[in-house]
């Protein structure tokens, strides 16, 4: 039973502990996977130019050739030029880039093109000198050799066998505005970093994956929601990243699908939040406006997917970045809040959303311009996430922890309760006892008494005649009998002795009359400061004494008794020894009536029972209860 | 003509009270000065009253007799105190002997033995009621027994009494120097004659106490003891 928990804890840390080891793993991969082998790519940047053109929602890839076709054609009035005049993009505009790259860049094999960092789709088309415009799907970059493989970044396989410069043209439809990079690949070296990756991917993946099966068995069997909506929130995030890495492929549809990913993310990490942090009786202003957001959010999120188009996309991009905005500041600023309310829980998730705002922070900054050369901001995201992830399952095995003590002391102060209701019970049972037993010495007893005084009175005058001498010598006798009755009932009821003489006196008198009477050898030693012990100590060790010899006198058939109470530093400690015949295995006298009754009285007032016993050598009792 | 025996009742019992009084009524030289109900109104009239004898019971609410008779004895030496109860545990005899009372009646018997009674701790005697026995063996042993009887037991017995003092069981001695049960008992019943200690409680109290005393003899070597080879 108690291994068994320790098991089920040792499994549970080993659960939060096991994320960060494949955290190190993953930190250590990404620095390989970034490094390369060697061959590196050819930065083609500089070739690009790019210009703004409105933003054109559709589903027809062939609509976007079209404009393609014009651009090369020279029939687009937008001028491009160089970045970074053209970053600052609006959610309603796309970017196209144009560049032309000399054919003596592009000797010595197949190259790609591979775009290694975006936040939306891309796509590509290529123009020869004929004038014939190609587009490109990022699928076909894959070795045609390994078919069903994936590209983890947007890459672009560019014609075999070029002989002349090759106009390339890049659209990318952002949810956001995007500092541009291309990078320009041998086949080979570029399959081999693309094999990196996906290794990289598949960490990712396998760790947030088996953070996210393990909180959705711990929601079904815990039955708590909030293990749920981490579930879903970083099922989105994963989404997201899905969406925003090459993963996608062919990596052409709209930015839809990751917008809704965003805002779903977003929505489920408030609730998360929520939940988690019991906003809603912590601060209900706080938990309305969030719950506000996470409305807006599922309307923006789950737009386009609805028949009727009540938001027109761009407006949907802004809101959604604008709600996610909301969402991190929500996120950093509740769990403060509710931490220094005494959520301690609360700490988990300012460290987890902090990591994942700040990867957020750097990523769009870095798309926008920023330039961080020191940072590996092209997986920051991915470990941002694999780190929330944990911390926020860290959080929630944490809060697991904080319910279970907060049960256990709510069990124990329950438990205490009751003892203290069984001590007051006890000492009213003893009180009412001693009523009962005053009583029947006093009024009862005396009256007896008087009355067999009378009696004899009455027998003993001389005009009480002979004949009746017999009877009433007889009614005196009874009268006698009954006295001793009500005085051995008294006794039983409560020992006058223990209050009168205390508990040395009150012992050696019950065992004198327990036992002398029996032919019982009897010795008692008793070493212990009375003034130590406190009144309702001294009845318990009375009242299981007086047990204790019952049992004795019933069933041992002893023929020494040995009592010893001495006390150690902090303990009264009490033995009462026979050599009687043994408490017989058979008998389950543990659970006796008069066990039970010894072990509760010691229990309550915090002290142990042990029972030795063998036919051989009779039964050793022994009693502890701390001094007070 | 001789001053009267002045006596104060104490007992919280009306009814036994006046019984008491009806008894007392009848003797010569009696004069009965107060009756009190509990220990603290007993001790304002001791002080008032100055009585010669004082009845005092034991079960008192409040103040109890045991408690009026140690202040009693501190404060008025001469004054003879007859405790008279309903308790027959040895105990209350014992305690209320080792505090200087000079009598201990039963209500039981006071009916008849009462006038007897005054009679007799009047005289300077201690009276117990009769299922008492006789006062001499109850008084507390002015010469007890000391360690200067040890020396009257041989080595085997010296080596039993040394386990009795560790308050151990007769089949547990018998365990540890390896001779039987029996032989154990013998010995324990001839070393409670030899010292004049009745009862086995007694006896090991006795030997608690002397542990020290215990330990040479019992190593005393065998040849020395003649009497072990009986």
């Amino acid at each position: 039973m108690r291994t068994g928990i320790i098991w089920i804890i040792f499994v549970r840390r080993a659960f939060a502990l096991f994320p960060w080891v494949l955290l190190c793993i993953l930190c250590l991969t990404s620095k390989n996977s970034l490094s390369g082998d060697g061959v590196t790519p050819t930065n083609i940047t500089q070739y690009f130019q790019s210009a703004r053109v409105e933003y054109q929602a559709s589903s027809d890839q062939n609509e976007y050739t079209a404009v393609a076709e014009a651009i090369f054609a020279g029939k687009h009035d937008r001028q491009f030029m160089h970045p970074p005049e053209t970053t600052g993009l609006l959610a309603h505009e796309a970017l196209w880039y144009k560049a032309t790259l000399p054919v003596d860049m592009l000797s010595g094999g197949r190259q790609v093109v591979e775009i290694p960092y975006a936040l939306s789709s891309v796509q590509m088309w290529y123009m020869e000198n004929e004038g014939i415009v190609t587009s490109l799907q990022s699928a076909a970059a894959i070795d045609p050799e390994s078919p069903g493989g994936k590209t983890a970044t947007p890459s672009f396989l560019l014609p075999d066998k070029l002989h002349q410069d090759v106009h390339l043209l890049v659209r990318v439809a952002g949810v956001a505005p995007v500092q541009f990079k291309m990078l320009l690949w041998n086949q080979p070296a570029w399959g081999k970093h693309q094999h990196r990756l996906l290794v990289w991917y598949g960490i990712v993946f396998g760790v947030v994956g088996a953070l996210l099966l393990y909180n959705l068995f711990l929601s079904v069997a815990l039955k708590e929601i909030s293990y749920f909506y981490y579930v879903l929130y970083l099922s989105f995030m994963m989404l997201l990243v899905i969406e925003i890495s090459g993963l996608r492929a062919p990596y052409t549809t709209s930015q839809e699908a990751s917008l809704t990913y965003l805002s779903l993310a977003s929505a489920f990490g408030l609730a998360f939040c929520n939940r988690f942090l019991g906003l809603r009786t912590l601060s209900p202003v706080a938990w309305w406006f969030s719950m506000a957001v996470i409305g807006a959010d599922v309307f923006f999120g789950m737009q386009p997917y609805l028949p009727v188009t009540l938001v027109p996309t761009p407006y949907i991009i802004l809101g959604v970045l604008s709600l996610s905005g909301i969402a991190a500041a929500y996120y950093l600023l509740a769990p403060i809040y509710a931490y220094f309310k005494g959520v301690r829980p609360a700490r988990f998730l300012i460290v987890a959303f902090s990591v994942i705002t700040a990867a957020f922070y750097l990523y769009i900054s870095r798309l926008l311009g920023a330039d961080f050369p020191d940072i590996p901001t092209h997986r920051i995201i991915e470990i941002a996430i694999v780190s929330e992830a944990l911390l926020l399952s860290l959080a929630l095995a944490d809060r697991i922890n904080l319910l279970n003590s907060a049960k256990e002391s709510a069990e124990k102060q329950a438990t205490n309760a009751q003892q203290v209701f069984s001590r007051l019970f006890v000492h009213a049972q003893e009180r009412e006892r001693e009523r009962f037993s005053n009583t029947l010495h006093d009024a009862i007893g005396h009256g007896l008494l008087v009355l067999k005084q009378n009696l004899r009175t009455l027998s003993s005058s001389k005009t009480f005649p002979d004949s009746e001498h017999e009877q009433a010598e007889s009614l005196i006798q009874q009268c006698g009998e009954i006295l001793e009755d009500v005085r051995d009932l008294s006794h039983d009821l409560h020992p006058h002795t223990l209050r009168r003489l205390g508990l040395k006196d009150a012992i050696e008198s019950t065992m004198e009359q327990a036992l002398a009477l029996r032919k019982i050898d009897w010795m008692a030693n008793i070493s212990i400061v009375e003034d130590q012990l406190q009144e309702e100590q001294k009845i318990a060790l009375y009242r299981i004494l007086q047990e204790a010899l019952n049992n004795i006198l019933k069933h041992a058939n002893a023929r020494e008794v040995i009592l010893t109470i001495h006390n150690s530093a902090n303990e009264i400690i009490m033995q009462i020894k026979d050599d009687g015949n043994g408490v017989s295995a058979g008998k389950n006298i543990e659970n006796g009536i008069g066990f039970i009754t010894m072990k509760g009285r010691i229990q309550l007032l915090g002290g142990w029972m042990k029972l030795e016993s063998s036919e051989a050598h009779g039964t050793k009792l022994q009693f502890g209860m701390p001094l007070k | 003509m001789k001053q009267p025996t002045t006596i104060l009742i104490v007992d919280d019992h009306p009814i036994f009270r006046r019984g008491v009084c009806a008894i007392l009524d009848k003797m010569e030289g009696i004069k009965i000065v107060g009756e009190a109900e509990n220990g603290e109104s007993a001790l304002a009239q001791l002080r008032l009253s100055r009585p010669d004898i004082v009845l005092l019971d034991l079960a008192m609410p409040g103040m109890d007799g045991l408690s009026v008779l140690k202040t009693v004895r501190a404060e008025f030496s001469d004054l003879i105190v007859v405790i008279i109860t309903s308790y027959k545990d040895n105990v209350y005899l014992k305690n209320a002997l080792k505090m200087g009372a000079n009598g201990f009646l039963l209500k039981d018997d006071a009916g008849e033995n009462l006038i007897d009674c005054i009679h007799r701790v009047l005289l300077g005697e201690i009276y117990l009621s009769p299922i008492f026995g006789k006062p001499e063996a109850r008084l507390p042993p002015s010469g007890a027994p000391g360690a200067e009887h040890l020396f009257k037991l041989t080595r085997s017995e010296c080596k039993v009494l040394k386990l009795v003092a560790r308050y151990m069981t007769s089949k547990e001695i018998a365990e540890a120097l390896n001779i039987s049960h029996r032989t154990v008992q013998n010995h324990r019943c001839h070393i409670s004659r030899k010292l004049g200690i009745k009862g086995i409680h007694q006896l090991a109290s006795f030997a608690h106490q002397h542990q020290e005393q215990l330990t040479p003899l019992s190593a005393i070597p065998a040849t020395t003891n003649s009497k072990d080879k009986k």
